[in-house]
């Protein structure tokens, strides 16, 4: 626990953030209109979820100390902003292990990923992402 | 964009929907970079879905969740946190439907915090409302 692994840099790409409001469209917005409008300034809070969950689970799985083998579901998801995320930041993302706790049985990681400034280190948004991970069949009654 | 003054406890967001066929799902894969095989492989998730088939990732419900809240406030901007708890799946081709009310006001930061919540047409609460919480900055 508090282990924090190197630190990821990621740039808030306009094509990456037109990506991502036509991927979050809801019914009865303009989805022809999202395509040709310029993408927007500000990222929708769910768009930190492009720089901190395939990242995050990409590092968890390399870390061969932690040993994650199993599934894991996503159980909760938090951020909070710090500032809006905007087109062109770059950030400096570093991901630690906030928690692991076991409940009936299963075991629950929660995993931070602070995001900051690459040039001012000022923080921009803090990720927690809470996983179950799944008991395996091999830990049945262990 | 409703003024923070203007703003009382039970106010609700406007209700709003979105079909997650596998379309978006692969939109929002090669969107978010996430991948997994449980989000588009049958075969794959007969075995180890909790649905045993494709089941969305939870944070589209998630960015489904924020554009809604962010239309209502008026902006992304605004959006000072969201925590969500997921609950139940969301299976390929469920109707889902985006809410929030407001719990609170800080009358001295001028934010209010909402409970929100993302639901199945048979009751089924992908985002449970009970856990979930939104801090919204409003002028």
């Amino acid at each position: 626990m508090g282990h924090r692994y190197p630190a990821y840099r990621y740039e808030v790409g306009a094509e990456k953030l037109r990506e991502y409001m036509t991927a979050t469209a809801l019914d009865g917005d303009d989805l022809a209109g999202a395509l040709a409008a310029d993408p927007p300034d500000v990222a929708p809070a769910g768009f930190a979820a492009c720089f901190t969950i395939a990242r995050g689970l990409q590092i968890l799985f390399s870390d061969a100390e932690l040993g994650l083998r199993a599934s894991l579901v996503h159980t909760a998801q938090s951020f909070e902003f710090h500032r809006p995320v905007r087109r062109g930041d770059v950030l400096d993302c570093t991901a630690s292990i906030a928690d692991i706790a076991v409940r009936e049985r299963l075991e629950l990681l929660t995993v931070q990923i602070d995001c900051v400034e690459a040039v001012t280190g000022a923080a921009v948004v803090t990720s927690r992402g809470t996983l179950t991970v799944l008991q395996r069949e091999d830990q049945a009654d262990a | 964009m409703p003024e923070f003054d203007a703003v009382r406890v039970g106010d609700a967001v406007p209700q709003r929907r979105r079909t997650i066929d596998q379309a978006l799902i692969l939109r929002y894969a090669g969107a978010s970079g996430d991948f997994n095989p449980l989000h588009w492989d049958s075969q794959f998730a007969k075995d180890v879905s909790p649905t045993a088939g494709v089941i969305a990732h939870g944070m589209l419900s998630y960015g489904l969740l924020s554009r809604a809240l962010s239309d209502w406030a008026g902006g992304s901007d605004r959006i000072r946190r969201l925590d969500v708890a997921f609950r139940a799946p969301c299976p390929v081709g469920a109707a889902v439907s985006f809410g929030g009310e407001v719990v609170a006001l800080d009358d001295s930061e001028r934010t209010a915090t909402l409970a929100v919540w993302a639901e199945l047409e048979d009751g089924a609460k992908v985002i449970d409302r009970r856990k979930s919480r939104a801090v919204v900055q409003l002028p």
